[in-house]
């Protein structure tokens, strides 16, 4: 039991910490960030297995960090506003070529990562050829480019 | 509050009010990850200057030093120093809660005791005092493994100290 224990309580401090640290913290990941998964799986690897080492104890905090993520998704289907809580919602950071500056800021998204995603997926190269660009809740940035850049 | 709208030309819900609140969250879980980190450092989870507290028993001739908050399966040490003896005794008897013991295993005693009784209440660790005319220093090596709140009532022949210890999960 106190294993299934530890990985709900595991889980559910990740999923919080990972929720206040904002969309943006570990999508495009970055070298360093990598290195911080890696830390973090270290890190919290003894309060999941303590002392048992066996396979049996493996397998069972396997099935329950598994089981919980399906019901997470379960309940973000079947309640749409639960699953904008806990995976926040996509807000839109440039409208019709110009920067949505209080939305921006408070993403901690700049001109530069805007531009860089525009120039990946659409190889655009000024901000006003950009219609909209989204932050999606998963942290991505969507654009959709102007019809005169397209 | 701000009811959820389409972005033009966007088939996009934004809800400012809701992104807003999600914004707050965030920032006040900023603050509770810094409160966390300083209180980290300063020892409110073990480990650290708030941690770290003696008591004494009325007399003045027995004190000990203790972590206030240990952490599950961190080891920990109790401290007890004890005021020369005026009888002469060779000798020194220290006994702990038997309930406290088994939260609290104690991994070893140093220096070592000549005799370990166990009761049902109390587990009694006997010591050799070699000069008893010299303060004495007894280490009891902790490992907790039981967390929560633990009264402890640490006894000896010279006297009693009790004190509270928390084992964070």
């Amino acid at each position: 039991m106190s294993s299934i224990l530890r990985a709900v309580a595991v889980y559910t401090v990740l999923l919080v910490i990972f929720r206040v640290a904002g969309k943006r913290t570990l999508h495009d990941m970055t070298t360093f960030d990598l290195v911080l998964v890696l830390i973090i799986s270290e890190a919290v690897q003894a309060a999941l297995v303590d002392t048992d080492n066996s396979m049996a104890n493996a397998f069972l905090l396997v099935v329950t960090l598994v089981g919980i993520d399906i019901l997470l998704s379960v309940l973000k289907y079947r309640f749409p506003s639960f699953g904008q809580v806990l995976d926040g919602r996509p807000v839109v950071l440039v409208r019709d070529g110009r920067m949505v500056e209080h939305v921006a800021s408070k993403e901690r998204v700049n001109q530069e990562d805007i531009l860089s995603a525009a120039r990946c997926l659409h190889g655009i190269e000024h901000l006003e050829e950009i219609k909209h660009a989204v932050l999606e809740a998963g942290g991505k940035i969507s654009i959709i480019p102007r019809e005169s850049a397209r | 509050m701000a009811r959820a709208r389409p972005v033009t030309a966007l088939d996009l819900e934004q809800d400012a009010g809701a992104v807003r609140r999600t914004w707050r969250f965030e920032r006040i879980g900023w603050g509770v990850i810094a409160v966390a980190i300083i209180g980290g450092l300063a020892g409110a989870f073990g480990d650290g200057p708030l941690s770290s507290a003696s008591v004494v028993s009325a007399d003045r001739r027995v004190g000990v030093q203790f972590e206030r908050v240990v952490r599950y399966n961190a080891p920990s040490t109790l401290e007890v120093r004890l005021a020369p003896d005026r009888v002469g005794d060779t000798i020194v008897t220290v006994s702990l809660d038997t309930a406290y013991v088994r939260a609290v295993e104690v991994v070893r005693v140093a220096p070592e005791p000549v005799r370990v009784r166990a009761s049902p209440d109390r587990v009694e660790y006997h010591l050799l005092r070699p000069d008893p005319a010299r303060p004495m220093t007894i280490t009891f090596a902790i490992q907790a493994g039981t967390p929560g709140r633990h009264r402890v009532r640490l006894g000896t022949t010279s006297g009693t100290v009790e004190f509270d210890q928390l084992v964070l999960p």
